[in-house]
């Protein structure tokens, strides 16, 4: 489903990655750990195709780095949810507004793109929220509003940097339970972080990224 | 994709970024009534040239051997000269007239006999109102036997040809220029609306819009502050071609129609720049 094979990528001159090869299997949850600056973050973006890598390849769901069009990338992402430690909540649309944007992007009705939305809000817990806009949310609202964002196209792997980076142990435990509770259903997760206590109250596969190497702990 | 959805988008894109919008469409407003006043100059300036050409005539003086009787035969020679578009026969007794008229003296009083001879004064189509047609013509002319002179204002003619290219060169580069500083400016303020929304498009590339989704409200947006832009600069320009006839020059030459090349150039201009900025940013992305 994700496969990395010797995927070497250097930044400014430094090598960030260095011939790295690992797998992630449909319905996996895996952790990405390292120190910050480390390149957990370049291993997100190469699976999004953000980035490519400067040699080797990363295979996602038949796309292939070294050839996939840059028209196949917008399909491949909307398999794909991706959450971040800032949210990346646009802060002048409503919760609503934000998740919807999702699915307005691949071009569907607005009969589905309501019902769709209100549904996924309802999951995460955020339906009561729905016309609220970011900046009256707290850290775990907008990280689940992101959550709801990132699932409503049924993505395959939920890649997640750091989302419980800025929030309380109770707010972590809140998305953590909610990303468990994806990976239940079916999604991949794979979650880059550092907080060694939230890998320990939730235990999966971790792999660790250290020197340009990954190694499965 | 949803036409309306891109519609709304570009509407609400111009709010958002309101300072950015706010300078983008002043400068193309400030850049189109640069634009029209230069037209405006332009027209006038062609009009004031026209009206010089119009005042070019020919006078065919002929030699004094011819009668009155061979003027129908004269006429139809001259009227077949390419270029020419009537002739008007002067007798002696009109020579005589317009003579006065001129220099405020009548002929016998000065003479006993009249000696104007006998005349024609020729209109010239407009095309052929220049120094080389006229030459061709007025070289065709005496080659008719009882032609004597010709006399047309050669300075006046020399003039204007003289000055009439460097003044097209001049009007093509002055609107050449406009054009592109218009281009330059709105470029760089659409890319400041773009750029205060980065972070919209960097989530729309995430989520999997496509290029052309995350490029058209833009483009809108560009479309929509360029019409804005050149609707405000045609009020101001029909107010201030207004003041300037009604309270400093009353001849000025307007024409309606160039509001209609004002809207259409601020909205070319606006997708122009938009397109190009948009394009420009998402690439280096």
């Amino acid at each position: 489903m994700i496969e990395f094979f010797n995927v070497t990528l250097s930044y400014k001159n430094e090598f960030l990655l260095k011939d790295i090869t690992f797998k992630i299997n449909k319905g996996d949850f895996v952790y990405l750990t390292g120190r910050s600056g480390v390149g957990k973050s370049s291993i997100l973006k190469l699976i999004y195709f953000d980035e490519f890598p400067d040699s080797g390849n990363v295979t996602v769901n038949n796309f292939s780095s070294s050839q996939i069009m840059i028209n196949e990338i917008p399909v491949l992402r909307r398999t794909i949810g991706v959450i971040f430690q800032d949210y990346k909540l646009l802060p002048d649309r409503n919760v609503f507004e934000n998740v919807a944007f999702a699915l307005r992007v691949t071009g569907a009705k607005s009969k589905e793109i309501r019902k769709k939305t209100v549904r996924v809000l309802t999951e995460v817990g955020m339906g009561h929220k729905r016309n609220q806009y970011p900046p009256q949310l707290s850290g775990g609202e907008q990280q689940l509003t992101a959550i709801a964002r990132a699932l409503i196209n049924n993505p395959f792997v939920l890649l997640a940097d750091e989302p419980t980076g800025n929030l309380d142990s109770r707010a972590s435990n809140q998305i953590m339970n909610i990303l468990e509770k994806i990976n239940h259903r079916g999604t991949a997760v794979l979650m880059a972080s550092h907080n060694l206590n939230i890998i320990k109250q939730y235990p999966h596969r971790r792999l660790n990224l250290e020197n340009g190497a990954i190694k499965e702990v | 994709m949803s036409l309306f959805f891109h519609i709304t988008e570009g509407i609400k894109g111009l709010t958002k970024a309101r300072l950015a919008t706010l300078l983008s469409i002043s400068s193309i407003m400030l850049t189109i009534i640069l634009m029209a006043l230069f037209i405006i100059f332009s027209l006038n300036l062609n009009t004031w040239i026209n009206s010089f050409r119009e005042k070019i005539e020919m006078e065919v003086f002929l030699k004094i051997t011819v009668s009155e009787e061979q003027i129908d035969e004269l006429t139809e020679k001259l009227e077949q000269i390419p270029g020419i578009l009537n002739t008007q026969f002067i007798n002696k007794e009109e020579a005589a007239k317009r003579f006065k008229e001129e220099f405020g003296q009548d002929i016998f009083d000065v003479l006993d006999f009249n000696p104007l001879p006998l005349s024609f004064i020729i209109t010239l189509e407009d095309r052929a109102r220049n120094l080389n047609s006229i030459q061709k013509i007025s070289g065709m002319i005496e080659n008719i036997t009882e032609v004597d002179e010709i006399v047309y204002q050669k300075f006046l003619l020399e003039t204007i040809d003289k000055y009439i290219n460097f003044i097209a060169i001049g009007v093509l580069f002055v609107g050449l220029i406009i054009t592109v500083i218009a281009v330059v400016l709105i470029y760089n303020t659409i890319r400041l609306t773009i750029y205060a929304r980065r972070d919209a498009i960097y989530i729309m590339r995430l989520v999997g819009a496509t290029q052309a989704f995350i490029r058209t409200p833009f483009i809108i947006e560009g479309v929509l502050q360029g019409l804005i832009a050149s609707s405000l600069a045609s009020v101001i320009v029909y107010y201030l071609v207004q003041f300037v006839i009604h309270f400093i020059y009353p001849f000025l030459v307007f024409n309606n129609q160039i509001f209609i090349f004002l809207i259409s150039f601020g909205l070319i201009i606006g997708l122009l720049s938009a397109s190009l900025s948009v394009a420009k940013f998402l690439k280096s992305f």
